[in-house]
Order: structure tokens, then sequence, then C-alpha cells
């Protein structure tokens, strides 16, 4: 579904940015519909660049990246624009990555504004609440803000928002690192769970191999920007 | 060497008494090592900055905590000024909001040498020296470096450096392995069970794998009460109250299978046992009766299972 061929990426650096630091060294690697893959790394190898280049946050220096038949590579913001739902991003600390202003049910109806734009308010209310009961959340936690809510809730309410857009692939991008055991577990299997509901792909990225071998089926080991191992579990 | 007894940190708010810590009592005795574990918001950063007594105003203390015969719910700021950072440190949870931004690595580790050297010279090679015992990689390079120039693992090191630069007898580390890799968590790992060779440590921690490594003891908090504790052995491979088994078995390589529910509100936590909502064993009884801590050997249970 999604396949990343020879990527390339250099940030750039110095007064007038001139200088290029290269950070992602020829990658490739896939993930099908349905699975889940792993990568694994430490700190500062690479391993959030590569999920921002997959949904394209980020533009490749080179190489390629194919979403099912379509090559994203070079598409412009206007026309990548109807695919962008399908490809999301669940970042490590849920807390910065919400509207402080907005409550959980603002936060999750906000894609359904912006991609089912004829959707009456109350298809969306109702939607709405269906999701939040589909993350383990109740109708009362719609009214409460990022701050109101446990560091696990607002975990919950991302995924929510990000299955409001019925994504195809995700970056999980340690979404339990700033977690208690408990809770990292929940969170881990709530994943799993709408993996079998929406048949996604996920890319797992996590610095702990413990949480990778129960999770994925197939790991890429990233080291200095390149893949220095698979593994098939 | 602390002993905390029958210590309740309660924090006043518009909707009632946050009843933080409840009723709990322990002692590290010299050079032991104790583990502090529970879900996140049951009480551990609370009880670590109330023995510190860096709470803010307003915060209610009752019970004691007597540190070397002193009892520090009661002592002035000028004692507890000269306590905190030399008999007791402190690693708080997140190195990059707790080193200052804007002074170098060495400044602000001789700064704290220099209340009692008070000769600045000495006080930078002193620092130094601490980098050099915390495994920084070349010192004399790196203290003269910000925090935002150092990786996590590197910012940790100054934490552990600068805590060990008042030559302490206790040292509560809390959350030392939080956000970071593997591999940097190994090492981070290493250096406490290196540095706490010679003095006591309060671990406080989600981590149940470096508590394992690092303890001799472990005390399992939930929703402000000690639930249980005893060797690390036997807490965490024969843990006796339900929460700490539905704790050992999140772990990913027991199968992640989650506690169901989230901790209850400390305002109003539920009546008798505080963990029954979300227990798969509970009886009529754990609804009704908080149950009394129960000692078994050198361990202690608070569960009605046990009485």
């Amino acid at each position: 579904m999604i396949r990343a061929e020879h990527l390339t990426y250099s940030y750039s650096s110095g007064c007038f940015a001139n200088e290029k630091i290269p950070v992602i060294k020829g990658v490739s690697l896939s993930v099908r519909s349905n699975e889940s893959v792993g990568l694994i790394g430490k700190s500062g190898s690479g391993k959030t660049t590569i999920g921002r280049l997959l949904v394209r946050s980020l533009k490749p220096s080179s190489g390629t990246i194919w979403y099912n038949d379509t090559n994203i590579t070079s598409l412009s913001r206007s026309q990548i624009r109807p695919i962008r739902n399908k490809l999301q991003m669940l970042f490590q600390d849920p807390q910065s990555s919400l509207n402080p202003k907005m409550t959980a049910g603002q936060s999750i109806s906000e894609p359904f504004n912006l991609y089912h734009k004829k959707l009456k308010p109350g298809e969306v209310i109702s939607k709405v609440k269906d999701l939040i009961n589909e993350v383990g959340l109740s109708n009362e936690h719609l009214s409460r803000y990022p701050n109101q809510l446990s560091g696990g809730q607002n975990q919950r309410v991302m995924i929510a928002r990000i299955l409001a857009l019925r994504p195809a692939f995700l970056v999980a991008d340690e979404p339990t690192a700033s977690l208690d055991v408990s809770v990292q577990a929940q969170i881990l299997r709530l994943l799993q769970k709408v993996q079998d509901d929406y048949g996604m792909g996920i890319l797992l990225i996590s610095h702990d191999p413990e949480i990778i071998e129960c999770m994925c089926s197939r790991v890429y080991e990233i080291e200095n920007g390149q893949i220095l191992n698979k593994k098939i579990f | 060497m602390l002993c905390i007894s029958q210590l309740s940190i309660i924090f006043p708010s518009f909707e009632g008494q946050v009843i933080a810590v409840n009723n709990i009592s322990f002692t590290i005795s010299h050079n032991q090592k104790t583990g502090l574990i529970g879900e996140t918001g049951c009480g551990k950063t609370v009880l670590g900055m109330g023995i510190m007594r860096l709470l803010p105003a307003g915060t209610l203390m009752k019970g004691k905590i007597i540190f070397q015969n002193i009892d520090l719910t009661k002592t002035d700021e000028l004692i507890l000024r000269h306590i905190r950072g030399g008999s007791i440190s402190m690693i708080m949870q997140n190195p990059t909001l707790s080193l200052n931004p804007v002074i170098n690595i060495r400044d602000q580790i001789s700064e704290k040498i220099m209340k009692n050297k008070k000769n600045i010279k000495k006080s930078n090679i002193d620092a130094i020296k601490m980098l050099e015992k915390a495994g920084l990689p070349d010192p004399h390079f790196w203290s003269l470096k910000y925090p935002h120039e150092l990786s996590g693992g590197m910012k940790q090191r100054v934490m552990v450096a600068m805590a060990l630069s008042g030559s302490p007898k206790l040292l509560i580390a809390d959350e030392p392995t939080k956000s970071l890799d593997f591999n940097a968590r190994d090492q981070i790992i290493s250096l406490i069970q290196e540095v706490t060779k010679e003095i006591s440590l309060l671990l406080i921690t989600h981590d149940i794998e470096a508590s394992e490594k690092i303890c001799d003891r472990i005390f399992v908090m939930y929703a402000g009460e000690i639930v249980e504790s005893g060797p690390t052995y036997q807490v965490i491979h024969e843990p006796r109250h339900p929460y700490t088994q539905g704790l050992i078995r999140s772990m990913p390589k027991n199968g992640l299978n989650p506690i169901q529910g989230s901790s209850p509100s400390l305002i109003n936590p539920p009546s008798g046992c505080r963990f029954h909502p979300r227990c798969l064993m509970r009886e009529e009884r754990c609804e009704k009766f908080a149950p009394s801590p129960v000692s078994i050997g050198n361990s202690m249970v608070s569960c009605w299972r046990w009485t």
C-alpha cells in the first residue's frame, strides 16, 4: 500500500540555509494494508523524519514514495489534499498535538468539517459520539479540554480524530513513550483493535524492542538514517 | 535514615480537597535502594516533592517525615535549604525543563558547589569532576555547552552530576529513564547503580524493569496509598495485590494485558478498597470497607484476599 524506494532527505542548515545535512540516506521500505511494521532505532537516527516523509508532511530530497499505484513523491499541496486524509500520523505527546482551546468534541469534529462538508451538524455530532465511544471514552469527555484529560485520554482523542478521516496508513510515532505501563498497554491494544476494524497499515515507531515484537510482524532497524537490519517475527 | 509516618498530602481545590498521598508510612534505611512504582497520577512525584518540601504554598501536610532526627514537615526554610541539594538530592522528572536554558552546564553545577567552597575556579574544577563521575564523555568540552546542545541521555547525566555535587545521603530519582531510548536508558540505569553504591535511593518510576534492576525493595502505590511492598523479586515475580498483578501483566513481555478503566479521582475516591472498581477479583466487602495492611514475612499487602 505504501512503498518508499531509495528515499533521501537533507535538512538545511547555516546562516543562509546553504548547508545541507543528510539525515536519511537511501531508505527503502513498504507497509501493506492491515499490517503493522516496526521502525526501531536510537534517538536522532531518523525514525520520525522517515514517518513524516511517508505521510508527505516533508518532501524527500530524492527517491520515490508510492501510495497504492500513485506516485506521491512530488505532488503539490493541492494535489495531495484529496489523499491527505488517507495518510495520518499519531504523535508522541498528545497534549501538545491537540489544540488547547478546543474541547475533545471540537477536535474530533474538525476533520468532518474539513473533509465531509456535506454532513449536517446533527450527523457530525452523532459520528463524533460514535467515535469517542469506539476509542473507549464516554460522551462526558467531549466537553473537556486537553488539560482536563490525562495523557492516555488525550491519546484516545487523537486516535478518534484520526479515525474520523478513515485513514489507510498510519504512522504511530512513539505513541506510548510518555505513558505508564498500564495505559501503554491500553493504547497499544486500542491501536490493534482499530487496525482490525479499519484494515489500516501501521508503521509503529518505537525505541522499545519489546513493544515492536508484541505489535508488529516485521521490523526495520535504523541507524544514522540508513536501514541496518530487517527482521520478520 | 528516612522514616515517613502516617503522611498525608492534601491540595485544596475549588472542587474539593485532593488527597494526593493518603496516610503513608515507610522507612528507607542507610544504603537501601527503594523503588516506588504505580500509574501516572497515583501520587509518586507528590511524595518525592513532599520529602523535599517543594510543594506549592497552601498544600496541607499531615504526619511526619523524619530524616536524620529532623522532622522535615516542621523544619524551617533555612535548615531545609541546607538539606535540599545537600543531604537529600533530587533528580527531577524532565531534564530539559529542569536545566536553565541560558546558563552553560558547568556554571549550573558549579553554582551549587560555590555555596560551600566560595571559590569559582575550584568550583568549576569540581563541576567537571562531577560530570566525569556521571559518565559524560569529554566533560571539558561538553561542560561549556548549553542544555539544548545535549541529547536526552547527556542531560540526564548532567542532572545526576548536579544531584551528586552536594554529596547526598539520600538521592530521590523521579522517572530518570522516561523518554530515553533503549541504549540511553540502560546507560542511565547502570550509572544510577554505580553512583548509589554507598548512598540510599528512592527511585520513583513506572519503568518496572528499571526498578527491578536497581532496587532492593519496591513499594506499589495506587490512588495515593501504598497497596503492596516487599523485596523486589517477590513484588515483581510473585505479586500479591491484584493491582500489582495487573501492572506486571501490562508489560509488553507479559503480553500487553492492560488493567481496565482508569485511575480514580482523588477528590472523591471510591469507597472501600480504592482499586475495587477495576479489580477482577473484587468481593462485596471490597466495595464497603477499606482493607488494612497485612504483613506477610517481610512484605506488606492491603487486600481483603490476604486478611
